[in-house]
This record gives C-alpha cells, sequence and structure tokens, in this order.
C-alpha cells in the first residue's frame, strides 16, 4: 500500500526543495517496508532540486540538519532505522548558518 | 583492557551516569549497592573517587567483594552491611574517617603475620605494576595530595594529611590477591595499602565481583580507569538510543529529544530545562539590571528568535520570576550587501517587521548602511522615538527603497563598492559582521541602550571561536565568545543563550511555534569550503553529530582564554574596536612579516618615503604632515588589530574604506602625530 506522509524543511533546508516548506508526499510500493534509511536516496532521486551535497552526506542527512519524526527527535526513533508510518510528518530543520 | 564500568544492575536509588562510570545517589540513603561490570582478576584494582557528598546522614560508602553475580538480578538487601555480608559470600568494609587500617587479629597467629601485613601489595616504585597491567601511583592518590605534593612546601604534609577517607576527592581501591589456595582482600586508600581485611576467601568458588554501596554521607562515587587511560580520556561517543525511552528527569514521560551527551528528556521538563538555563545564564552574570533599555539584535533567524521568546516569555505576567529590563527591538536589513542573493527578499522582510510589532515592544528596522553613513548621529536621535507605533513607522519609512534621504543612498552605494572590493568570502563575511556589530553599537549608543542583546547560540560561539583563531584574532576571541562583551566603553553586548546548542534552539522553536524567517546570507548555498566560517562551521557540526560534547568542549576551553584590558584612546582596533593585538615585542612573528614584506618591497623599487609630493602640502620634504588625499596603507594599517588587517589587505584597496571609518582613522592618526611632535612640551601629568 502506498504511504501518504508529510514533509517539512525549515531553517534553509527549503531551498533545496523548490523553496516550499511542506511537501505532501506519497510513498510508492514497495516490497520492503520504508525507514528513514530508504526515504532519504527517494528524496534525493525525486525531489531534490539541487545540490545534493549540501542536504545529504554518504547515506544519511548532513551534519547540523535535524530530522524530526513526528515532534521527536530521530535519534529517539532510531535513526536510519525507523520504519515510516501513514500519516508521518517528518521535519528538517537545517540549523546551519544561512541554511 | 576495556573500560572499567558499574553493572547496569544495581540498587534501586542509583543513577548510573557518563557511560555507567558514574554512580549517583538520588535520594535516601539506602538501596544504593552497586557492582563492577566484570568480575575481578586477582590483582587488579578496582579504584574509585568520591565525587559528592551529602552531609546530614551517618555512615560512609561500603566497598567489598561478592560472589554474587549481578547480572542474575537476585534480591538486592537495602545496605551492603550488614544485609549483604550477611546472605553471605560477600567480604564488606566500611569506609571511615580513619582507623581503616585493619588489625587483623586470628587466634593462632604469629608474629610473622603481622609484620606481612604492613607489607604493601603496591612496593615503593613510581609505577605500580598489576597482573592487568601497570600504572602510576599517582592515579590512587586524591587531587588534593597530588597538588601539595608537587609544591614540596613545610606546610603541604599537614594540609593532605587533613584530607580524609571519606572526603571529596578520596580514591579508594579494591582488590584481592591469592594466598595459597584461598585469597585475601585489600584496601588501597589514598594510595596506601591498609592490609588484608578478609582472609580465606575461596575465589576458585566463584567470580568475584567489586561491590560499592554508595551509602550515608557518600552520595556519587567515580569509577578511575587504571588500565586504559588512553581510552577513557578521549570525548564521548554518541551511543545508539533504544526507542521508547523514557524522560531522565520525570522518569514517566515518553522523551521526545537527546541533548547534551546522552540525555533524553520529554516535551514538558526540556521546556522548563530551557526556560531555567536561559533564566539562569542572565541571573547568574548579574549584568541585567531593573529596569535597564536593552537593545534585542533579531535578524530573524532561530537563535535570536528564541531568545526574543524566551524574552518575552520572561518578562510576561505569567513568568515565575518575571525579568525586569525594557527592551527594545533592532532588525538590521542587510540587503545592501546581499541584494543580489535575495530573490523574495521583500516578503521576508515584510514578514519580520511583522513579527516585530507583533511581540509589542519598541521596534526599529535599520538598513546595514548606516554603519558607514556620514550624519549618523543625526539620523539616528531624529528616531528616536519610543512608542511603538512611531517607531514602526519610522521603521517602515527608513526601509523604503525610495526615501529620499540622499545620504543614505550614497552609503548604500558605497557599501556595495565596499563589499565588491573584498575579494575572498572569508573577509566579506568579517566586514559584514564587523559593520553590523558597529552599528548595532552606534544605535544603542544613540537611543540610551546600554546592553544589546544577540541571538549567539553556543554552535555558533564555537563555530567563531574557531573560525576567529584561523583569522588572527586570537587576542578577541575570550571577548568574541563571552557571556558579556566590554570592548565598548558605554554599550556592552550580552550573550544571554549563549549555553544552549543549535539543537536546543531548533527544537525550542519547533515545539513551542516560534517562527523564524529564513534569510539568505553570504554563504548560503556556496560549497563547504567557500569560507573559513563556512568550513569551520562544517568541521564543527560534523564532529558534534559523532561526539556530542564538541561545542560545549570548545565553549569551555574559550572561557579560560582572557585578553589583557589596555587603557588609553588608540588602543583599540578602529574597525571592531578590540584590543589592538599588534603592539607586540621586536622579534614577534609579526614583526617578522611586517620586515619581510618591507623587504620585497624595496626589491620593487617602491618605498614610501614620507616627501611623497601627493600627500604634502607643497614644501615637498614632508615636513607638514598634511594629509591632502587619502591616507596610505601602512598608516590604515597602523590602527587596525591583526585579524581586522588581514580583513582589510583582502581589499583591492585598503584606502577604499567608507569615508565613515576613514575620516575616524585619519582624525586618530593625526592626533597620535601631533601629540608625538608636542611630546616634549607636554607637562608630565605625575608633576604637575
Amino acid at each position: 500500500m502506498a504511504l501518504r506522509i508529510c514533509l517539512e524543511f525549515s531553517g534553509g533546508a527549503e531551498l533545496l526543495f523548490n523553496k516550499t516548506k511542506k511537501h505532501e508526499v506519497t510513498l510508492p510500493v514497495c516490497e520492503k517496508d520504508w525507514t528513514i534509511g530508504s526515504l532519504l536516496p527517494w528524496m534525493r532521486e525525486t525531489m531534490l532540486k539541487e545540490r545534493p551535497e549540501l542536504f545529504m552526506q554518504g547515506n544519511t542527512v548532513r551534519p547540523g540538519i535535524l530530522v524530526l519524526i513526528n515532534d521527536s527527535d530521530w535519534e529517539l526513533m532510531g535513526e536510519l532505522d525507523y520504519s515510516i508510518k501513514e500519516n508521518d510528518r517528518i521535519i528538517f530543520i537545517s540549523t546551519l548558518h544561512g541554511g | 583492557m576495556p573500560v572499567t564500568k558499574f553493572h547496569p544492575y544495581h540498587g534501586q536509588n542509583i543513577r548510573l551516569l557518563h557511560d555507567n562510570m558514574v554512580a549517583y545517589r538520588e535520594t535516601s540513603f539506602a538501596h544504593a549497592l552497586t557492582f563492577s561490570e566484570k568480575a575481578l582478576k586477582p590483582g587488579e584494582i578496582f579504584l574509585v573517587e568520591i565525587e559528592k557528598n551529602e552531609l546530614g546522614w551517618s555512615g560512609h560508602m561500603r566497598i567489598g567483594l561478592t560472589q554474587f553475580d549481578p547480572s542474575c538480578k537476585f534480591e538486592l538487601p537495602q545496605y551492603a552491611l550488614p544485609d549483604l555480608q550477611n546472605m553471605g559470600k560477600s567480604w564488606i568494609f566500611a569506609v571511615t574517617k580513619s582507623h581503616n587500617k585493619v588489625v587483623y587479629s586470628d587466634a593462632g597467629d604469629s608474629d610473622s603475620v603481622d609484620r606481612e601485613i604492613h607489607q604493601s601489595v603496591l612496593g615503593d616504585a613510581e609505577v605500580i605494576h598489576t597482573p592487568q597491567g601497570s600504572f602510576s601511583r599517582s592515579l590512587l592518590l586524591p587531587l588534593r595530595k597530588l597538588l601539595s605534593n608537587n609544591y614540596e612546601t613545610s606546610v603541604s604534609t599537614s594540609s593532605s594529611d587533613s584530607a580524609l577517607p571519606t572526603d571529596i576527592g578520596s580514591r579508594i581501591g579494591i582488590m584481592y590477591r591469592v594466598v595459597g589456595d584461598t585469597a585475601e582482600m585489600r584496601f588501597i586508600i589514598n594510595g596506601e595499602d591498609q592490609g588484608p581485611c578478609a582472609r580465606n576467601i575461596p575465589h576458585q568458588g566463584g567470580p568475584l565481583y567489586a561491590v560499592v554501596d554508595v551509602y550515608g554521607t557518600t552520595k556519587q562515587v567515580r569509577i578511575i580507569q587504571l588500565y586504559c587511560e588512553g581510552e577513557s580520556d578521549g570525548p564521548l561517543q554518541k551511543e545508539k538510543v533504544s526507542p521508547g525511552r523514557k524522560c531522565m528527569k520525570c522518569r514517566t514521560e515518553n522523551a521526545i529529544l537527546i541533548i547534551r551527551v546522552n540525555d533524553a528528556f520529554c516535551k514538558a521538563c526540556f521546556m522548563v530545562y530551557v526556560t531555567h538555563k536561559f533564566r539562569a545564564t542572565i541571573g547568574k552574570s548579574k549584568l541585567v539590571r531593573d529596569g535597564e533599555k536593552v537593545l534585542v539584535a533579531y535578524s530573524g533567524g532561530p537563535s535570536s528568535s528564541c531568545l526574543l521568546h524566551l524574552i518575552t516569555e520572561g518578562l510576561s505576567e505569567r513568568a515565575h520570576k518575571k525579568l525586569r529590563f525594557k527592551p527594545g527591538i533592532i532588525f538590521i536589513d542587510e540587503s545592501a550587501v546581499l541584494d543580489n542573493l535575495i530573490e523574495d527578499g521583500g516578503t521576508a522582510k515584510d514578514r519580520i517587521a511583522e513579527l516585530m510589532v507583533d511581540v509589542g515592544y519598541p521596534c526599529q528596522t535599520r538598513r546595514l548602511e548606516e554603519a558607514i553613513c556620514l550624519d549618523q548621529g543625526g539620523h539616528l536621535s531624529e528616531a528616536d522615538l519610543s512608542s511603538l507605533t512611531e517607531s514602526y513607522q519610522a521603521s517602515v519609512c527608513t526601509s523604503d527603497p525610495a526615501s529620499p534621504d540622499d545620504n543614505l543612498n550614497k552609503a548604500r552605494v558605497e557599501i556595495k563598492a565596499l563589499f565588491s572590493s573584498i575579494k575572498s568570502l572569508t573577509a566579506r563575511e568579517d566586514m559584514l559582521n564587523k559593520l553590523r556589530q558597529r552599528l548595532l553599537m552606534e544605535v544603542a549608543h544613540v537611543q540610551g541602550y546600554s546592553k544589546v542583546m544577540t541571538g549567539h547560540c553556543g554552535t555558533r560561539l564555537a563555530v567563531n571561536l574557531l573560525s576567529n583563531i584561523s583569522q588572527g584574532r586570537g587576542a578577541h576571541v575570550a571577548m568574541d565568545t563571552a557571556f558579556s562583551d566590554t570592548r565598548y566603553s558605554d554599550v556592552m553586548f550580552v550573550r544571554p543563550i549563549r549555553d544552549f546548542s543549535s539543537k536546543e534552539v531548533a527544537m525550542y522553536n519547533s515545539l513551542h511555534g516560534v517562527e523564524s524567517v529564513f534569510l539568505p546570507t553570504l554563504t548560503t548555498k556556496t560549497h563547504e569550503g567557500s569560507s573559513i566560517e563556512h568550513l569551520t562551521e562544517a568541521f564543527v557540526t560534523g564532529l558534534q553529530t559523532d561526539y556530542p560534547s564538541t561545542v560545549s568542549n570548545i565553549m569551555r576551553t574559550g572561557e579560560k582564554l582572557s585578553t589583557e584590558k589596555r587603557d588609553g584612546e588608540n588602543s583599540n582596533c578602529a574597525l571592531c574596536q578590540g584590543p589592538l593585538d599588534t603592539d607586540v615585542g621586536a622579534s614577534s612573528a609579526l614583526n617578522a612579516v611586517e620586515f619581510s614584506s618591507l623587504i620585497s618591497k624595496k626589491k620593487n623599487g617602491r618605498v614610501d618615503g614620507c616627501g611623497d609630493s601627493a600627500t604634502c602640502c607643497g614644501e615637498g620634504d614632508g615636513s607638514c604632515h598634511t594629509q591632502s588625499e587619502g591616507l596610505k596603507k601602512d598608516e590604515v594599517m597602523s590602527v587596525l588589530c591583526y585579524g581586522c588587517r588581514m580583513t582589510t589587505k583582502d581589499m583591492a584597496d585598503p584606502t577604499a574604506l567608507p569615508e565613515k571609518l576613514f575620516r575616524q582613522i585619519s582624525y586618530r592618526i593625526r592626533r597620535s602625530k601631533m601629540k608625538e611632535d608636542i611630546q616634549d612640551f607636554l607637562l608630565d601629568p605625575e608633576n604637575s
């Protein structure tokens, strides 16, 4: 089943995503469960408009970008291993100076 | 050897900290049993230091060995003595203020045993060898004793002896050694072997764990690593956290974020923690007085939005202890410099203005070019309005680019020329910071604000600290990162959220729904190495991800630095107002650099002499010192600190500095020249 989730960007991270702060996206059906670890490459392929190195480093987000899953620190949710559920709200906040 | 730790199974009142190397009794005096994570090997010393005491209880820490395996999660008794001892298979000893020397009297023992008691297992050498490894004897000593030993004064003996085994800092070790078929247990208190205090321990009957009862007066103990110094000295690495952790404070709510090294907080506790930290930082400094006028610098970004929100909360009636200063808010419009970078700058700025008005304190928008605008003094006082509506109107009118303010428009052109003449992004960023700082200072000065609050968070300051050092601003690091910056005579800069990490700021904003406006800056969307500051930021945040104590370590180190403050009108840099650091000895590195640049100039055949006709009134011999045109590069440099020299060196022509700055500099140079010339005729103030 396809998953509907909400992605939000702030602190300058939105500049890389079409300058839009809020994105409602539907994740396509996939054999395996969607995790943050598989969401990030998908975002890079389909959503990132420019400069992927400013958002990602290796297979994770760039240091200085805070990830909140339903208002909780992703470090408490298992980081890349968190499996995404329907209607999850994932926020990416850049804490870097100048985004 | 791996790190020695406490076993995760412990008495209910114990909380283990610092990666299970510290045991802290949260409440009461009982239910505080802790064990070593692994069984001790023969000869291995398990050493703890008393870190905290709590008065009002009787009795102190108990320490010993047990053959009960903590991994079996057996039901823990209340105390080590007598309960655990009575359960058998345990040998416990109470540490007291004195009389810890064991007098072991066993009927049938001969004199030879008595002599053996006093023979220390530690030997006399500086390095102590045990089967698990060797370590320095000094590790067994309390810090205080070590210090007094180093001073080697006659009084030191009395002071070191007065430290009790139960005092904070005292180091207590436990070990056993095999004697024949059984083992004997030994205590080592502050480097002294207390002799065998239990014998005939059947060590072959099962592994022996060290047991520490954090009992009575003793509140917190830490394991001292004897066998893996190198590893334990490194910074703490981030741990993988299991989902569904509880808040470490209230222990009932689910945690929503991790801060500091590995502390989980729930929403309510985090809010209390942040507010408390903010209030405590202001309170502890004792600098902000009741009714004082404070200018709050607001950039629209997350940190200053967070600061503004904290201030509004603190000033509101519902706050527990109300803050009592009078804030005014200022936003500096840097579009003159960032013009080409901002595409929808207009709407963002409007939003910032709205947000400022919503807060309900006097607010104003200033343009960066005012920092170099000539008739600045008059212009500012004209707009010195305290009532909200009027100042808002004033801000609207100044932010309107069509306003017929010739001086400002001229300054705008000038500032653009200035920034385009600076080649590197590093120097541009530096110049922007300095100009912004100047403008804040001047506005505060003219409008009678005695303090300026800026929203620098800890992460930002840590980055600034390192990048300042790389840019030759080492002399000002202390001022640039401390809570208060006193370089200006009548305006003090304070940084109330300097103890916050950028993560805490972002979390606070997100949880409180604090809106921040994003305005791009010079380094937005540039690659990592585009400027020193940008590169340093990538470095610090990169380290912070794996080692969460990075920022606080940098900050704590910065706090230990200080700069000598000198008086006199010419002791400050003309650009950044920091104390001049260029007045150094003849054999300094700075002089060497200057000398070599002088030599290379001579080779080019361009020696700048005093008799340059362009700068003379006509005599031709330079005797008049009249400056008809501009100043020479060297002269401008002479009134700048080392860091600002580096920045101006990067400009195509250092004399392209804004006219306002230029006038100040030439005024200063003329004054000092005049002073030099009439030096011989001045009356010595001490004689008059």
